[in-house]
């Protein structure tokens, strides 16, 4: 039986629909936003750990050329220097002496090409938040984090947060893609190229240290730190998680991150805990230590302590 | 009875003695730690006299320092040539008194250069000495001939580069911690041998401590951050003008 389809004059078959909607999605492709282009590089990029030295430098190189061209600059340069043999990072906070200036929040904030902000929301990303505690009290719960008085302040004293690079770290083991990691030299790191934005990081965290691109960050040319690491601060995308890596670009090449160097109290120590002649490890020998939360059992490489 | 016998050898002669040969009075004690506070005897006195003959300074140190003494009279240590002390402190007149009523005043050099440094005005008061609860007074720190040199308990001279040594006689387990790098700012390099060394700087006490106010003076401290969560002194609360639960619960 020979079944005719009759088409009417401007009706659309099934076949003409199917060309249309390939047409259409190719055309999206083909011609899409520049801020949301499809980048068939970034798309077919491998999970960090997977690739080889060559595809990794090949991945720099393009993500250099992308962000001198996003941000109208010819100074970026991306690395990823790897870990040194026999070091592992920790930091120590002196908790007798920080007064709560802040300069740390904004020293970390203009070293990691943070989102600035905008108006609207006044939404900037720092890694850092001082607390502002009751003396004799350490129960963060009545601590105070957006005050804006003289400090320090009569019967306070200030407990800077941020991220405690946990060897037991619940982030890492609450990401579903592996997208977060802790590196040999004992640095939690993020490939922003592989987090999928799902934030289970963030609500595993105790500590309030994992950061979320809510909008595409706000990062002026002017203001951009040009010496960036793969796994720290270069420039983030919208929907992905960033947190502190002890300023990478930095410390894997013997700098201080950059809240240690501009506190004006030497509140704050850096250092390789495997060297027994350390700042750090004479710290953890000799002061009183308190490893804030200490019974969630995340084993930080982030100490307070006392004099 | 053998404790009365050890009580008045030991204790009770001695006393009288003292008394009788004028070494221990109530009224020289009074003297020391009232009107004097508790400067070294020779700071003041000659080798053997009891009389003060204050040691003439050289002229271009010569910066007076006065105190009121319990009756209200005003004293003049006559460094060198005497001069007014509005002279010294501009037009702003008198810093405020501290210590033992006694108007201070450090080397001018390392505050000028404070000043400079910090952008302060000369009618900022960093002339007043807020260091050793006013136990302390200049030659404690500085040399009486020569106040651009720091002087040790021994009679060592030191520059102000080696400034740590001296503040170190008072502070000694701050400079054991700051010797092993546990107190103090450091910058450039965690990594020495690997890094620049140049680029690290290990600062000194008077680096970051103003040696005539050493405790850290107060501040307003940068921006904090716009928090989305409830919580005590969450900005967004207190700008809602909600009333808080006491008064709405009324």
């Amino acid at each position: 039986m020979n079944k005719k389809v009759r088409i009417k004059e401007g009706e659309v078959s099934r076949r003409s629909f199917v060309k249309l909607l390939t047409a259409v999605t190719a055309g999206a492709i083909a011609m899409p936003d520049k801020a949301e282009a499809f980048n068939l590089d970034e798309f077919l990029q491998k999970h960090f750990h997977q690739m080889s030295d060559e595809e990794i430098q090949k991945t720099l190189e393009r993500l250099t050329r992308e962000y001198n061209e996003k941000y109208d600059r010819e100074d970026f340069s991306v690395v990823a220097d790897g870990p040194q043999q026999g070091v592992k990072f920790a930091y120590a906070l002196n908790l007798s002496k920080c007064i709560g200036c802040r300069k740390c929040v904004h020293a970390c904030v203009e070293e990691n090409n943070q989102h600035r902000g905008t108006e609207e929301r006044g939404d900037q990303i720092e890694y850092i938040r001082v607390l502002e505690m009751e003396k004799g009290s350490l129960d963060v719960e009545k601590s105070v984090h957006d005050y804006d008085h003289e400090v320090p302040a009569e019967g306070k004293y200030y407990m800077p947060v941020q991220c405690h690079h946990c060897n037991d770290a619940p982030c890492v083991k609450a990401c579903p893609v592996e997208a977060t990691w802790q590196e040999p030299d004992g640095i939690v790191v993020v490939d922003y190229n592989w987090c999928i934005g799902c934030r289970y990081c963030a609500a595993a965290c105790p500590y309030w240290a994992r950061k979320f691109n809510w909008i595409e960050p706000n990062l002026p040319t002017e203001e951009i730190n040009p010496d960036t690491h793969y796994l720290g601060n270069r420039p983030r995308y919208k929907g992905v998680m960033e947190k502190c890596t002890f300023c990478i670009n930095r410390v894997r090449k013997g700098l201080n991150p950059a809240c240690h160097d501009i506190c004006p109290t030497g509140s704050r120590k850096f250092g390789n805990i495997l060297d027994p002649d350390s700042v750090i490890r004479t710290i953890i020998e000799t002061k009183r230590i308190y490893i804030l939360k200490e019974e969630v059992g995340t084993d930080p490489s982030f100490y307070y302590f006392f004099d | 009875m053998t404790a009365r016998l050890l009580f008045a050898a030991f204790i009770l002669l001695p006393a009288l003695v003292g008394v009788a040969t004028g070494q221990v009075t109530s009224d020289r004690i009074e003297i020391l730690t009232d009107d004097h506070g508790y400067f070294p005897c020779m700071d003041c006195h000659g080798d053997q006299e009891s009389v003060a003959t204050p040691r003439i300074l050289e002229e271009e140190h010569g910066e007076p320092l006065e105190w009121d003494d319990a009756d209200g009279v005003t004293h003049f240590v006559p460094f060198g040539e005497l001069v007014p002390i509005s002279d010294l402190l501009g037009t702003s007149g008198r810093t405020d008194m501290v210590g033992k009523n006694m108007v201070r005043i450090g080397t001018r050099l390392q505050i000028e250069t404070y000043m400079e440094n910090n952008g302060l005005a000369p009618e900022d008061s960093v002339w007043t000495l807020v260091h050793g609860g006013g136990n302390l007074w200049c030659l404690n720190c500085h040399d009486s001939e020569d106040r651009d040199k720091l002087v040790k308990l021994n009679g060592e001279l030191l520059t102000f580069n080696e400034s740590h040594l001296l503040c170190g006689e008072c502070h000694g387990p701050k400079l054991r911690d700051w010797d092993k790098g546990i107190h103090g700012s450091t910058t450039g390099y965690w990594d020495i041998p690997r890094g620049d060394e140049e680029a690290t700087v290990r600062m000194l006490c008077i680096e970051c401590h103003l040696s005539h106010a050493p405790a850290f003076p107060a501040m307003i401290p940068l921006a904090g951050p716009i928090t989305r969560v409830d919580g005590p002194g969450a900005k967004h609360a207190v700008d809602s003008g909600e009333p808080d639960q006491e008064e709405g619960s009324h």
